[in-house]
Order: C-alpha cells, then sequence, then structure tokens
C-alpha cells in the first residue's frame, strides 16, 4: 500500500494540519542537516603560522588578526572565527596562545610562531555567505586557543553561541543529530527488522517455534533495559556503533511483542486463507499478506521507539555513556552544560540541545498521532 | 455406483479439540461427484457444510484437529498427500471462492496482482503474460474496463465486483473443481443472480465440476445437478435437484422447505420455523440427530441412528427412519 502525505493528511482540518506539517518540516530539517554535516561545518585544525611582529617591543599588546600572514589562503579563525576582522582586538597575544621564539637571538624582526585554529578544508567563496560558517575544531584540538570565549551567548560568529570550551554549539548540534540519527533510525530499522521477523514467524507458525522464541523475547523483556545498555556497552567498548547496536538489542523484544499479537490477528484473517487454499507457502504468505498488514502498525511504533531511543542516547549521555568525549550528541551537550550552569549567562549551553531534543521527540509524537488515527480508520474499514 | 467418480469421498470424519471437548463437525461423509457436475450442499448454520468443503481440500486449522476417511481425486488419494504435495493441487486442480468477498481479498493488495500472483506460481508464465490472461479472465467474469481495473485495491470496488474478483482468482489457473462455499450470502438478491449465473457459465464452458455450498433452497434448486442436505455434520438426504424438490423424503429437507418464503402462499402467511436449536456437537445424543426437533420422531429415532437408505429410486437416498412422502411402501433397502 502506498502510503502518499496527501492521503495522510487529506481530511484534516487547518490546524490538524499544521500539527502535521510542522512536525514532518522539523523532522526533515533534523535528517537534512545531519546528514549534509560535514558540507555545512569545516574541519580546522591547531597550526603553529609565523607571527610578523612590526615592533619589537616585548611588553606591548599586539592585533594578532590585522597582522597575520595567512599561509595558501588558509583562514584563521583563532579570533573568533573571522580572518577579515580589521577592527583592532583587545585581547592580548599571551592568553591562551603559545607564541615561541624559535631561536635565542633578540633582533627586531625576529620570526614567532603562533598557535591557531586554520580551517583545512577550504571554504566555498559565496559573497555575502559563508557557506561553512561552523567549525568543527573539536575533532583535532583538545583545548580551545583564546581568545575564543567559553559560554559565549549567541553572536553574529557563533549563532547559538559557543560552549563551556569555546566550540561552536550549532556545528556540535548539527553533528550531534547524526548520532541522534543513528540511535533513532539504524538502531530502530535494525529492532524492527529483527524483532518484526521474529514476531511475525511466532505469531504465524505457533506452535514449538512460538514457545521458543517469545520465552527468548520474554525473557529479554524482563531484563531491565538500562541495565542491559549499560552492560553492552561497558562490554563492548565505548562508541557509537556499539550504541546504536545496545539500543536495538532493548528495543527487538517489544517489536517481536506488537509483530507478533499483529501477526496472530492478520492469520486469522480469510484471505490468509484464501491465499492458503490457492497454494501458496507459508513464506509466501508470511511476505505478501501477512507482512504488508503488520507494517503500518509496526512502523507506527517504530516511530514511538525513535524518540524513545533518542531519549535513552541523552540519559545515556547523562551517565557519560555516550558517544566518548569530545564528539558531540545531544545528550552529552546536555550534559556539558551541567557543569557551568551555575555560571551567569550559560545556561544555553544545556538548554538548546535540550529544546532540539525536546522539538524532536515532540515531532515524532505528533506524526505518530496521525498515522495512528489513519491505521485505525483503516482498520474499522475492513 | 458406477458413474465416473472424479472425487469421492468416503466416511470423512473431522473434529476438533476444543475446551469443551470434541466438536464433532463432519461425521460421518460419503459422497460423490461426476466429471462437470454441480453438487449442491445446503443445511442451516452451523450444520457443518463450511467444515465439509475445507475437509475436502484439506484446509483446516493444523492444531487440534482430526481428519478421518478418504478423498479421491481424479484417481489420487489426496488425504494421503503431504501439504507440499497439496500446494499443486491448491489453486491449480481444486479451488475455492469463499463466502464475504469483504474479507477473503487482501486489503493491500491490488486485485490485478491478487489475481496474477497465483497464476505466475502454478503456471510458470511471467508477468505479462499472467497480466494478459487476467485481463481476459476479469472481462469473462463481467469486470468494466479491466485495465482501469487492475490497479485498483479492493476497497474501492463494490461487494458484487469483489466477489467477482473472487471468482477471477479462483477460476485462474483453470481448477477442476471448484468449491463454493456460499458465495452469494453477502450480497444482495440481484447480485447474487448475476453471480450465480457466472458461475454457472463458467462451470460449462470448462467442464468444471463444483460444490455449491449454501442455505438456500432456491439457489440449490436452480444452479446444481444435485443436493445433499446436511445436518449436525451429517448427510440427511442426498438425490438429483429435481427429484429431490419433488419428493423430499426427509423430515428435515421438508422442514428446511418449509421454512422457506413462498410466493403462491397468500400474504402474510406466517413461515414455519423449525423448532429448537441445532444439536450440540460436542456430547451429541444418540439416535437420530434431528430426533430432537422431528415431529416423527419415536423411541427407535431417539436410539438408533438410520443411515443412508434408498427408496426405489437409487439415486435418491435418505437416513430416516420414518421417511415422508410418496413410496413409503416399497422394499427399502441399504444404499
Ligand atoms: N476451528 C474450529 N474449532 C472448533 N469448532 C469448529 C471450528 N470450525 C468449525 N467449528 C464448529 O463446527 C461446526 C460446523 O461449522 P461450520 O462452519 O461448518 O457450519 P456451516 O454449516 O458452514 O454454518 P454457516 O451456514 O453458518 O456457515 C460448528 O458447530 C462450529 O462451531
Ligand atoms: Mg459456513
Amino acid at each position: 500500500m502506498k502510503l502518499r502525505i496527501s492521503t495522510l493528511t487529506r481530511d484534516l482540518s487547518s490546524r490538524e494540519k499544521v500539527a502535521f506539517y510542522v512536525p514532518l518540516v522539523w523532522l526533515c530539517a533534523v535528517v537534512f542537516l545531519s546528514l549534509a554535516a560535514p558540507l555545512l561545518t569545516m574541519r580546522v585544525e591547531l597550526k603553529e603560522l609565523p607571527v610578523v611582529k612590526p615592533t619589537p617591543v616585548s611588553t606591548s599588546t599586539t592585533t594578532p588578526t590585522g597582522n597575520t600572514q595567512n599561509p595558501g589562503g588558509v583562514t584563521n579563525l583563532g579570533g573568533g572565527g573571522s580572518a577579515t576582522t580589521t577592527a583592532p582586538v583587545t585581547s592580548t597575544t599571551v592568553a591562551g596562545t603559545t607564541t615561541t621564539s624559535p631561536s635565542s637571538s633578540s633582533t627586531s624582526n625576529e620570526a614567532v610562531t603562533e598557535k591557531r585554529l586554520v580551517a583545512v578544508d577550504p571554504i566555498i567563496p559565496i559573497p555575502g555567505f559563508k557557506l561553512k560558517p561552523w567549525d568543527r575544531s573539536w575533532e583535532t584540538v583538545k583545548e580551545i586557543p583564546s581568545p575564543r570565549i567559553p559560554g559565549e551567548g549567541p553572536s553574529g560568529d557563533h549563532w547559538l553561541g559557543t560552549d563551556e570550551l569555546g566550540r561552536d554549539m550549532l556545528s556540535r548540534l548539527i553533528w550531534g543529530g547524526r548520532v541522534a540519527l543513528a540511535v533513532g533510525i539504524v538502531s530502530v530499522l535494525v529492532a524492527m527488522v529483527i524483532g518484526g521477523s521474529l514476531g511475525m514467524l511466532s505469531g504465524y507458525l505457533r506452535g514449538r517455534t512460538e514457545t521458543f522464541l517469545m520465552t527468548i523475547v520474554g525473557s529479554l523483556l524482563a531484563f531491565p533495559a538500562l541495565i542491559l545498555v549499560i552492560a553492552i556497552v561497558a562490554f563492548l567498548g565505548q562508541d557509537l556503533q556499539n550504541i546504536v547496536l545496545a539500543i536495538a538489542v532493548v528495543a527487538i523484544p517489544s517489536f517481536a511483542r506488537i509483530s507478533y499479537a499483529n501477526t496472530l490477528a492478520a492469520a486469522q484473517r480469510e484471505y490468509v486463507l484464501a491465499a492458503r487454499s490457492l497454494g501458496a507457502s507459508r513464506f509466501r504468505i508470511l511476505r505478501r499478506e501477512i507482512l504488508p498488514n503488520i507494517f503500518l502498525p509496526l512502523s507506527a511504533y517504530a516511530l514511538v521507539v525513535t524518540a524513545v531511543a533518542i531519549v535513552a542516547e541523552g540519559g545515556l549521555a547523562f551517565l557519560g555513556l555516550s558517544v566518548p568525549d569530545p564528539k558531540p550528541s545531544w545528550g552529552s551537550m546536555i550534559n556539558d552544560g551541567r557543569k557551568p550552569l551555575t555560571l551567569d549567562g550559560t545556561w544555553h549551553i544545556s538548554f538548546i540541545p535540550a529544546i532540539v531534543m525536546f522539538l524532536t521527540v515532540l515531532s515524532l509524537n505528533l506524526i505518530v498521532d496521525r498515522i495512528r488515527q489513519i491505521a485505525e480508520g483503516k482498520e474499522s474499514k475492513l | 455406483m458406477s458413474r465416473d467418480e472424479f472425487l469421492r469421498i468416503e466416511d470423512l470424519h473431522t473434529s476438533f479439540k476444543t475446551g469443551r471437548g470434541i466438536v464433532r463437525a463432519v461425521d460421518g461423509v460419503t459422497l460423490s461427484l461426476a466429471r462437470g457436475e454441480s453438487l449442491g450442499i445446503v443445511g442451516e448454520s452451523g450444520s457443518g457444510k463450511t467444515v465439509l468443503a475445507r475437509s475436502i481440500m484439506g484446509l483446516l486449522p493444523p492444531r487440534a484437529t482430526t481428519r478421518t476417511g478418504k478423498i479421491f481425486f481424479n484417481g489420487e488419494e489426496l488425504t494421503a498427500m503431504d501439504s507440499e504435495r497439496l500446494r499443486d493441487y491448491w489453486g491449480a486442480q481444486i479451488a475455492m471462492v469463499f463466502q464475504d468477498p469483504m474479507t477473503a481479498l487482501n486489503p493491500v493488495m491490488k486485485i490485478g496482482r491478487q489475481v496474477t500472483e497465483h497464476m505466475i506460481h502454478h503456471m510458470n508464465v511471467d508477468r505479462d503474460n499472467a497480466k494478459q490472461i487476467a485481463l481476459k479472465l476479469l472481462t469473462e467474469v463481467g469486470i468494466p474496463e479491466p485495465g482501469k481495473r487492475f490497479d485498483d485495491y479492493p476497497h474501492q470496488m463494490s461487494g458484487g465486483m469483489r466477489q467477482r474478483i473472487m471468482i477471477a482468482i479462483a477460476l485462474a489457473c483453470g481448477p477442476s473443481l471448484l468449491l463454493a462455499d456460499e458465495p452469494t450470502t453477502a450480497l444482495d438478491v440481484t447480485v447474487q443472480a448475476q453471480i450465480l449465473r457466472l458461475l454457472a457459465e463458467q462451470r460449462a464452458e470448462r467442464n468444471m465440476s463444483m460444490i455449491l455450498v449454501t442455505h438456500d433452497l432456491g439457489v440449490v434448486a436452480s444452479n446444481t445437478d444435485r443436493v445433499a442436505v446436511m445436518y449436525g455434520g451429517r448427510i440427511m438426504e442426498t438425490a438429483k435437484t429435481a427429484s429431490l424438490f419433488a419428493n423430499m423424503r426427509h423430515p428435515y429437507t421438508k422442514a428446511l422447505f418449509d421454512s422457506i418464503p413462498n410466493l403462491k402462499n397468500p400474504s402474510h402467511t406466517e413461515l414455519t420455523v423449525i423448532p429448537g436449536r441445532p444439536p450440540d456437537l460436542v456430547n451429541p445424543p444418540p439416535g437420530c440427530k434431528f430426533a430432537a426437533r422431528c415431529d416423527y420422531a419415536t423411541d427407535q429415532c431417539r436410539s438408533e441412528e438410520p443411515t443412508l437408505q434408498t427408496d426405489g429410486d437409487t439415486e435418491h437416498s435418505f437416513a430416516c427412519w420414518h421417511p415422508v412422502g410418496v413410496r413409503g411402501k416399497a422394499g427399502v433397502s441399504n444404499a
């Protein structure tokens, strides 16, 4: 059965349409931004750049951005992400920037190097618009050099501000979206395929298969989910792949139960008997008669689990068990904000990822409601 | 019997194990059917007609079901085959039309797909050929503009159309035996007549045998060569359709016939109803199953179960100690 969006919204009032399309647009945006993350953010590295000091006065303040020579068009990101700033910056070179003298000589025009954040993949120049305005310095850099301001509020350079280490929040949110996408889509798909087939087999074949499979599913369901996730992640190691796997394992039994119940009902239907009377094999009946009829309830449930999985990742992050540290995920970003929460003006570090997660989960639930409504309508039509 | 026996059923019993006990839904049925013949099975609700039809195919719920007796189809014993082997018969040689076209079509599969699916499987044709055959078939069963309907879903069609689709699906692989289980019960009267005519046409054209299950004696009268009247899982009376209607011997058949409206009666004539309820199939009483509701029942009826016997006409047999009707005096012999 083809599921067109127009059939989903056919008989909706305009207010209900808003409640359907706005969440849909939000989810599409999240998916799109996450997938396009490498295009939207630039990779940066900390590089030693020669600094030419015109005035060799040892105690004077310098204007680092104005005098830096950028080798080969590399953008200097040390001073707030902009290489074109001409206004004198009042910060001193000392703060956070290591200035080294390669030779002990004290000639006036000595070559001094300075550690700065430098973009390594070039920006595509579009006049008036920086295509890749957000950096992902956390990939390569342990500590962000000043004069980046940690916990800075939204500004022109950092639209959603910076986090407690001075990293760009927006680019971290976009990259964190990939984790949400991985647990929300990959885990759920894996769980849906495995759990769904287990449930279908038990529900259609019955007998010993049913007893065997449903016992396994039942005991897995009886195991505390959080403990199981923690155990799997702790045992296999803390990386994205294992987190996805752990959440999938935890979600399998509930998918199996849902598909089992729906298969039991579908197998009683007369069209299944009709197909059998026409000589269809068991496998063909499962694939052609039962699967299409349990797909809608199963996928509506999958969207619910997607929301739960995204929140579960947040829970794991709170326990420090999500993707390892410098890599961002929404959960770990919320967690990061806990530390400086007492400082003034840094509420956004936790708040923004929390809002993003909230909106995503809300959108999923709104859409599930609509799909469920349709599934029920179709049931009553049978 | 000396007629060529296309289908022969010998002493078929089908029972289900339930919480209440063993339900004997089919309790010793012997029947035969010639090639191209049409047999009607009538009986009130719960008399075991559906179970009989499904037992003939072997399409019974696998758990808690026992079926004994023998079924020969075209000389081959169906009851001795495993499900793998049976699957080659199902759909290809024996096909079934179900009672309710609303539930017997898959709601999420296009009807074209439902017609061609089994053809591709049984007849080794490719998708395009199957589609050509299916379009022709849909025209035959009276679907206007089948090309346009090919991609419709069942819910886009009326009940009558869906039953035509069901018939097209059943006929797709050219079966030689069609089991139609109340194919018109869910349809309104005008559509009923069309569907029955369609079945008759197709049967004649394909020299196909048909078992038509119904509770409507009117349907039986005009659509079958022979009739078997069923009650409580047993055959009570069986005869050529014409001779049965001319001369009903079993009180149950008579009661069944009296309970349908007759235009010859003046209006507001009260219909005769059969008193009582169908027998409990779990603990059937000894003797004739109909005895409890029969006007003519005697002590013999309540203690001894009658077997099918003939009385003059060898093709007309009935299971009754005290048959009604004319030929009561002739020598009674066991069939
Ligand atoms: N799977 C089953 N398990 C237990 N009992 C069954 C099962 N299928 C049928 N029966 C019983 O067998 C008996 C005969 O049922 P059947 O469906 O054959 O009646 P029918 O003559 O087709 O009636 P109708 O005209 O209402 O279709 C009924 O008493 C029914 O309860
Ligand atoms: Mg029935």
